[in-house]
């Protein structure tokens, strides 16, 4: 979960790995007031988007890597060029919007639960969400 | 179109695992990490150590004086029962000396 996040939004494996490494240490630290699986769930998940979008904020853009745009191709038995599409199109996505979508598609969280864990009001997480289904499928046609 | 754009990003957007190599060298700083923090958490395990190696020095100070304290006492003894012993016999030997002379002269 939180590699995957950090994949996705940071769109750079060794970038994905510091960010992994360091959410995990910190958590360890933080272990012992978390009072349930679910909270620590939460917890790891809400660190490490913010970290990911802090961290794209504060340097320069990551040039998307070929790893990420190929990650599951080799079992994508349904359409790996559409999927690898997908995911550099996402990739484009200015930073907000990607952060939406990644916690809605990959994480499967509601727009309400994408809106407590980003601090982001309910209507801006849909609004995000409706832009960048309009854009990926404009640019997809 | 709408939801089979929507299942299209589920299926690109399905997550990926790490490589193996990083996760045990993950799991490895996690492990190590967890142990010092354990280490700092329990200051009072530190200070129960220095408490009881006062205590034990303490301990032996306090056997160690106390052996010191009887041995000289001992060795007073030794020397009163010497003193004693030694007067006694000048006392015997006095009275010894002292008898054979009144034989001697009274004879």
């Amino acid at each position: 979960m939180v590699y995957s996040l950090g994949l996705q939004i940071l769109r750079n494996r060794a970038a994905a790995e510091d960010l992994t490494q360091d959410v995990f240490m910190q958590f360890c630290q933080k272990i012992a007031s978390l009072d349930s699986a679910a909270h620590a769930k939460h917890w790891l998940r809400r660190v490490a988007t913010h970290r990911a979008i802090d961290q794209i904020r504060r340097r320069a853009p990551v040039p998307t890597s070929e790893d990420v745009l190929s990650l599951i191709d080799e079992t994508d038995a349904d359409d790996p060029l559409l999927a690898r599409h997908l995911r550099a199109l996402i990739g484009d996505l200015p930073l907000h919007r990607r952060a939406v979508v990644v916690l809605r598609y990959q994480e499967d969280l509601d727009p309400a639960e994408i809106g407590e864990l980003l601090d982001m009001p309910l209507n801006t997480v849909k609004s995000h969400l409706r832009r960048a289904l309009e854009e990926l499928r404009g640019r997809l046609t | 179109m709408s939801r089979d754009l929507e299942q299209d990003l589920r299926h690109a957007l399905r997550p990926v695992d790490p490589t193996p190599e990083f996760t045990n060298k993950l799991l490895a700083n996690i492990a190590a990490e967890r142990c010092r923090a354990a280490s700092n958490k329990r200051p009072w395990l530190r200070q129960l150590a220095v408490a009881a190696s006062v205590m034990l020095a303490l301990g032996l100070g306090w056997r160690t004086y106390q052996q010191r304290e009887r041995a000289l006492q001992a060795h007073a003894e030794l020397l009163k029962a010497l003193a004693i012993t030694s007067r006694s016999l000048d006392h015997a030997y006095q009275a010894v000396h002292s008898l054979d002379a009144n034989r001697v002269h009274g004879g």
